[in-house]
């Protein structure tokens, strides 16, 4: 019987995450065409391959979903640039962070919603600190409120989308 | 790792809420339109040229000389700019205190800094160059 958790087989999980990763480019990719909306700061995008780094962090564990966030933000950095590569870093590497932290705290208790959410805002952060570190300007001042809706709603949605692929992925773990 | 997890409790909306008001204060808290506001062009972390808001003008720096930036209204915008991207120029006009555009792949950042502000300066590169791109 094959399986999808912290145990499975080493070639079994270096063919799966390379699937995952792949997903994650493609979602990508397929955020970087919408068009930006005009109230958020500049680059704001859904998240949408942040529900395939939840889903490997819930499933896989966590050095994984952390791999998986590091090869992403090398594929931006190939694809846009170092710029944009240590944006993408520092905000995935903070959205996991603090998804452990809550998984780490509240265990079974942390909702889906509650750790997206989280999740989102802090991707935001961490994007927020490395342009700071970069460029040397703040955009805290004024875009913070907007980084903490923008988090809010963009968690809900990717939550939402991670429940409802939920029961489709449930059926795989015991595929084969 | 549990399936079984809840999407949402009914704590979380108590979580939502607490962060929906932070957001409100901050979002009160920042300053109104200064009179004397004037926008501030960093380019790789230095300030390379302030200009007050009040007049309007259309002008590019000299350290890059592929931006456009126009001043109009009391605001001010990343007009043209030879990014791939165009995020920038999306951004539209700024006019506000705080307010910040950026250009990532050139390395600018447009902010509009009022007086309650103070914004160290680096370096400051002494000549100003007015070009209107066509």
């Amino acid at each position: 019987m094959s399986i999808i958790n912290k145990n499975m087989a080493k070639t079994r999980r270096i063919a799966f995450l390379g699937l995952m990763l792949a997903c994650i480019i493609v979602l990508s990719i397929f955020e970087n065409m919408m068009p930006p909306l005009p109230m958020l700061p500049p680059g704001m995008k859904l998240g949408l391959s942040n529900v395939v780094t939840m889903y490997c962090l819930f499933f896989t564990g966590k050095k994984d979903a952390f791999s998986l966030a590091v090869l992403k933000s090398c594929f931006v950095f190939l694809t846009r640039g170092a710029v944009a590569g240590a944006l993408s870093l520092s905000g995935g590497v903070f959205s996991l962070a603090v998804m452990i932290f809550l998984l780490y705290i509240f265990k079974d208790k942390a909702s889906y919603l509650i750790l997206s959410i989280f999740g989102a805002i802090f991707h935001n952060i961490g994007q927020f600190l490395a342009i700071y570190v970069i460029l040397g300007s703040e955009l805290f001042i004024y875009y913070f409120p907007i980084l903490l809706v923008s988090g809010i709603v963009m968690g809900s949605i990717t939550g939402a989308v991670l429940r409802i692929v939920l029961p489709v992925l449930k059926i795989n773990l015991e595929a084969d | 790792m549990n399936i079984n997890r809840n999407f949402a409790n009914k704590k979380d909306m108590v979580i939502i809420i607490v962060i929906i008001i932070i957001a409100l204060v901050l979002w009160l808290m920042r300053s109104k339109e200064a009179g004397d506001a004037k926008a501030v062009i960093m380019v790789d972390g230095a300030v390379v040229k302030e200009m007050p808001l009040d007049t309007p003008a259309t002008f590019s720096v000299p350290e890059r000389s592929g931006i456009v930036f126009e001043i109009n209204n009391n605001k001010v915008r990343f007009k043209y700019s030879d990014c791939p991207d165009q995020i920038c120029v999306h951004s539209g006009f700024l006019g506000e205190t705080g307010q910040i555009a950026v250009c990532l792949p050139n390395k600018t950042v447009l902010k509009v800094v009022g007086d309650d502000l103070r914004n160290d300066v680096d370096i400051i590169i002494g000549m100003v160059d007015y070009e209107y791109h066509q």
